[in-house]
């Protein structure tokens, strides 16, 4: 087992193998990693600002935060506060956390011993929530942000807070070069001191990001987008898509004056009202890209129509453990127009019928809360944040086959006699698909994986690289996988990719996998009936439709006469009547036709085939009403087959028009 | 910088200055003193109290915008005094400070907004001039008016106002102003302005003092309410030259001409305005007279009717609201009587101590040092 290597030092091992001898035993030993390492990482590994708040998020709600709100000076960002009402830190967490940056002290022994975890289960927080952040890298995330903060963190109980003032170096190799190999790196320095606190009773923590990088400030100002609008305008020149202000916007600054608002971003246009409470102004947002209705846009996206802030926000919302803006996925139930199925872990499929009093939570045994977190609450500004994304009311289409359809699954394995150093240990999760006629925004399409219900990626389009081409189709899947054991591991540092030959990733993209297989073969399954019998359903009708203008034809006829509309059999040359027509019960009012009156057929084609079930009944209705005609059962079968065969041209001709 | 690198121009942030992290707590300013424990435990108390009670809506929340300081001791003394009187407070202030070294101010913004009764998700304070309302298109004017209208407005200032050029400062306090009447002009409840301003003849600039003395004389020419109360209770010659008025009358005068510049603004938003509470102090040792005025400006919305410009409906041709003879006829009884603060706790023994406890317990509330802050004040008035 790996666990039971002793490690070797660097001098010792490289001893050993300097004096390593024919028939000496291997050196067995462990891997070290190198804490330098750990420092670059912390240094800014993240793509965009949001991310850094997002770490920060997930801090408080490990320190079982009820609420977190971020305030920003929006659309200036000279400073963002990142308050919550969490457990606060030590003084002996604060000094872990300078002391190990980028080592996170949760889910392990110092998490217990310092008590940011729980203190039988370093996995959970003293809460017992699921822990979803990494307290030494979370904190260092605002590295993407700003060079410089401050902290200010009470526990409860404490009669002082703890304040400091953080200066992060920017990471150099140069620095590195210059430095003995096993010297610590230098990330910073930090001003530490304590104030006392009468209110003795009351914890949480504050992160105060001020002097903001410069360029971190311009991505969150949209500089670019509105430095080219103003280039447009003022030059005069036409406007294309690119350079459209956005269609929703907190405004803009000016470059050379940034307490000042440009006049060409005429404020702010937002989908709220300043009288709108906080949840209520979010929804309104989420509004305008879940409905094509709100915007003139065919398919709403984030990007096309929010401005830089707006887009992290709805990021933000996305991310973390927040309850759903409409229903979880998991209380869809019978009440719902949709098609459910349960995938269930040996990879094979059934449908399944839900009452409308049943959920697909109640069928699959799993809490229809899964993925959010209760007594938990972000407010960003104004907008009280909800998890943006909607599972009914999908924007509807031309297409005729507009079913929603869910299959939703569990998974578990233990792997059960196999060593954990391979497996990872236990996977648990449980995740839904849907796929609908349209999925809104067009940044909810595809697969979001949620571990203990955060996440830092987006929607996946490609489904973990699902192997098969079904473009169209997977542009209307949307689906979420919710981890509740194992995955960790998988997950890259920075949170927002994983590691592809992880176990866990392995068995979660085959279930995907297999569920996409499977949702797209029920969409097609489910949309081809549909066809089948609207065209059945159309076949039967034109009949009926034929049948009522031949009679119409022979009513009078049949009223002088007593004349019975005749039969109409058509023969194959080699004698045999087409399809079931039985030549046994022939009568001699029958009209007989060679069967090529119905155009060239090839038994083999199935588009003949097709053409034939449509052409038979027109041609021998045809034949029907000529023969009418006083004098057409006269002619011989030749000229009757050549008259029908271009009056049938005839009617191809026109239907081709 | 030179041409070849200007792509490096402005890509880096300016460290925070690397001060100490706080200032002694054993140290005190000027704005410490027992004098502002009594501005704040009469005048303000009382319109506090006056203001929560005549509340019409529904809204039970008290909403602050103000000048709050590092120490948010405005703040706290509002939240000790009336938070069983309200369902929640929201505060907006201005403090440039908070683009420097800021660290005490997150931490007092920190114990404020860990308060029940204090909506922390709305209340913010801004690293802007409160000058800065003065701009239309300035992301401080926006805030304010995304805060919307106010139960109170503390003005609370280091400087004064008068200080500004009128029509000639870009960023004006008396602009400023203007955008604080706009934002308020949608409220129906009563409100306050809290105004704590220098009035004497250095920090005054002329072309103020000669637009204040011009409109102190408009209504000493139409209005005899207030030319019979300025005759007789600030200047019986009733000739408003400044030049050769003392220290107490030019300190009168000006008050009266600036309380005046709000009641006009008062009339445009159709509220009637009164002084409801003021006191006067001497920040300038060398001074004759006092030189700080604190006022407390009421505005009450009035029901006010309007006339039909295109002359359809029948007009009634009358004045609609309060009339500014009305409004300022008791502004020169209210200035020239308004106490002298430095005197008064001189004098009052029992009205000091009280002063000086009640505003040692807000202090410690912001971590100061209790004894030390007792043993400044006798040092003060021994």
């Amino acid at each position: 087992m790996i666990d039971d290597v002793q490690p070797w030092s660097e001098s010792q091992l490289r001893e050993g193998l300097e004096s390593f001898g024919v028939g000496d035993d291997p050196i067995v030993t462990t891997l070290h990693t190198d804490e330098r390492v750990i420092a670059r990482i912390t240094d800014g590994i993240y793509r965009q600002p949001g991310s850094a708040l997002r770490e920060l998020i997930s801090n408080a709600y490990d320190a079982d935060a009820t609420r977190v709100v971020i305030k920003t000076d929006r659309p200036r960002f000279g400073r963002i506060t990142v308050d919550d009402d969490g457990l606060g830190m030590t003084p002996a967490v604060v000094s872990y956390v300078i002391n190990h940056i980028g080592g996170s002290a949760k889910r392990n022994s110092h998490g217990i011993m310092l008590g940011v975890s729980d203190s039988s289960d370093s996995r959970l927080s003293p809460g017992g929530r699921k822990l979803i952040g990494k307290i030494g890298i979370g904190l260092f995330s605002v590295a993407q942000l700003t060079q410089s903060f401050q902290l200010v963190t009470k526990v409860r109980g404490d009669s002082f807070r703890t304040v400091a003032r953080i200066n992060l170096k920017q990471y150099s190799e140069d620095d590195l070069s210059s430095s003995a190999i096993n010297d610590d790196y230098n990330a910073g320095s930090v001003r530490l001191w304590r104030v006392p606190a009468h209110d003795v009773d009351s914890h949480g923590t504050s992160i105060i990001i001020d002097a903001i990088r410069p360029q971190t400030r311009e991505t969150l100002q949209s500089r670019g987008k509105w430095d080219a609008v103003d280039r447009l305008n003022g030059s005069g020149g036409q406007s294309s898509e690119e350079i459209q202000p956005p269609t929703y916007h907190i405004g803009a600054v000016l470059n050379d004056d940034e307490s000042t608002y440009r006049t060409t971003s005429g404020f702010t246009r937002l989908p709220w009202d300043n009288s709108d409470r906080p949840s209520r102004a979010f929804e309104k947002l989420i509004r305008t890209v879940q409905s094509p209705n709100e915007t003139d846009s065919t398919n709403p996206s984030v990007e096309k129509l929010f401005d830089y802030y707006l887009q992290m926000v709805w990021q933000l919302s996305l991310w973390s453990p927040l309850r759903y803006f409409d229903i979880h996925p998991f209380s869809l139930s019978g009440a719902e127009d949709f098609a459910f199925s349960i995938l269930k872990s040996d990879g094979t499929a059934a449908g399944v019928k839900l009452s409308p009093h049943e959920t697909i939570g109640m069928k699959l045994g799993v809490s229809e809360s899964i993925g959010t977190a209760e007594s938990f609450s972000i407010q960003v500004d104004e907008l009280e944040l909800a998890r943006p994304v909607k599972v009914r009311d999908f924007p509807s289409t031309s297409a005729a086959f507009q079913t929603p359809i869910v299959i939703a699954g569990t998974y578990f394995d233990d792997f059960e006699g196999t060593s954990t150093d391979l497996t990872g240990g236990p996977i648990r999760f449980c995740g839904y698909l849907i796929w609908a006629p349209k999925i809104t925004p067009v940044e909810n399409r595809g697969v979001l994986l949620r571990v203990n219900g955060a996440t830092g990626m987006p929607f996946n389009e490609t489904f973990f690289d699902y192997p098969v081409s079904e473009d169209r189709r997977m542009s209307q899947i949307t689906a979420e996988i919710f981890i509740e054991d194992g995955f960790d591991g998988a997950l890259n540092i920075d949170r927002e990719s994983f590691n592809f030959a992880h176990p866990h990733a392995v068995i979660v993209t085959r279930w995907l996998h297999e569920g996409v297989r499977r949702i797209i073969a029920e969409q097609k399954r489910l949309s081809g009936a549909l066809l089948k019998k609207k065209k059945e359903d159309v076949n039967a009708a034109n009949l009926d439709k034929l049948a009522s203008i031949v009679s119409e034809v022979w009513a009078e006829r049949e009223e002088e006469y007593g004349a019975q509309v005749p039969r109409v059999r058509f023969i194959r040359a080699d004698g045999r009547a087409v399809e079931s027509d039985s030549l046994n019960s022939m009568l001699d009012d029958d009209v007989v036709l060679p069967a090529h009156v119905l155009g060239p057929y090839d038994s083999r084609l199935v588009a003949d085939q097709n053409r034939l079930k449509r052409t038979k009944p027109v041609v021998e209705a045809l034949a029907q009403i000529l023969s009418v005609i006083d004098g057409f059962d006269e002619l011989s079968a030749s000229r009757k087959a050549k008259v029908i065969s271009a009056i049938r041209s005839l009617m191809e001709l026109s239907g081709q028009k | 910088m030179s041409e070849e690198n200007s792509f490096s121009k402005g890509l880096f942030a300016e460290f925070p200055e690397d001060v100490a992290p706080l200032a002694a707590r054993d140290q005190f300013k000027p704005w410490h003193k027992p004098r502002k424990q009594y501005v704040r435990s009469v005048l303000w108390r009382n319109e506090l109290e006056w203001l929560l009670g005549n509340k019409k809506n529904t809204d039970r929340s008290l909403k602050y915008i103000g000048l709050p300081g590092e120490d948010l001791l405005d703040l706290r003394y509002f939240y000790e005094q009336f938070s069983s009187s309200f369902s929640m407070l929201r505060f907006l202030g201005f403090d440039t400070a908070l683009s420097r070294e800021s660290s005490a101010i997150s931490v007092s913004l920190q114990e404020i907004k860990s308060l029940d009764k204090v909506d922390s998700s709305n209340s913010d304070i801004r690293a802007d001039n409160f000058s800065k309302l003065s701009q239309e298109n300035s992301v401080a004017t926006l805030a304010a008016r995304d805060f919307g209208p106010v139960d109170v407005v503390n003005a609370d200032l280091c400087g004064n106002f008068g200080n500004d050029t009128p029509d000639v400062a870009a960023d004006s306090l008396y602009s400023a102003f203007r955008t604080i009447f706009a934002i308020q002009n949608r409220r129906a409840d009563p409100w306050c302005i809290l105004l704590t301003t220098r009035i004497d003849r250095s920090s005054i600039d002329p072309v103020s003092e000669a637009r204040m003395v011009e409109i102190v004389i408009e209504n000493l020419e139409n209005c005899e309410g207030f030319n019979n109360n300025y005759l007789k209770f600030v200047d019986n010659s009733g000739a408003v030259d400044t030049s050769s008025m003392s220290s107490d009358v030019y300190f009168n005068v000006m008050s009266i001409g600036y309380s005046k510049w709000f009641a006009r603004f008062a009339l445009k938003i159709k509220s009637a305005m009164t002084i409801s509470g003021v006191a006067k102090y001497k920040v300038d040792p060398s001074s004759d007279a006092c030189d700080m005025l604190s006022v407390v400006y009421r505005f009450e919305p009035t029901y006010s009717g309007v006339n039909d410009p295109s002359g359809l409906a029948a007009n009634t041709d009358q004045n609609f609201g309060p009339s500014e003879c009305k409004i300022v006829k008791g502004f020169p009884y209210a200035i020239s009587h308004a106490p002298d603060v430095d005197e008064m706790l001189n004098d009052n023994l029992l009205l000091r101590n009280e002063m000086i406890s009640t505003s040692a317990d807000l202090l410690v509330q912001a971590r100061y040092d209790h004894d030390a802050y007792v043993t400044w004040c006798k040092s003060l008035f021994s």
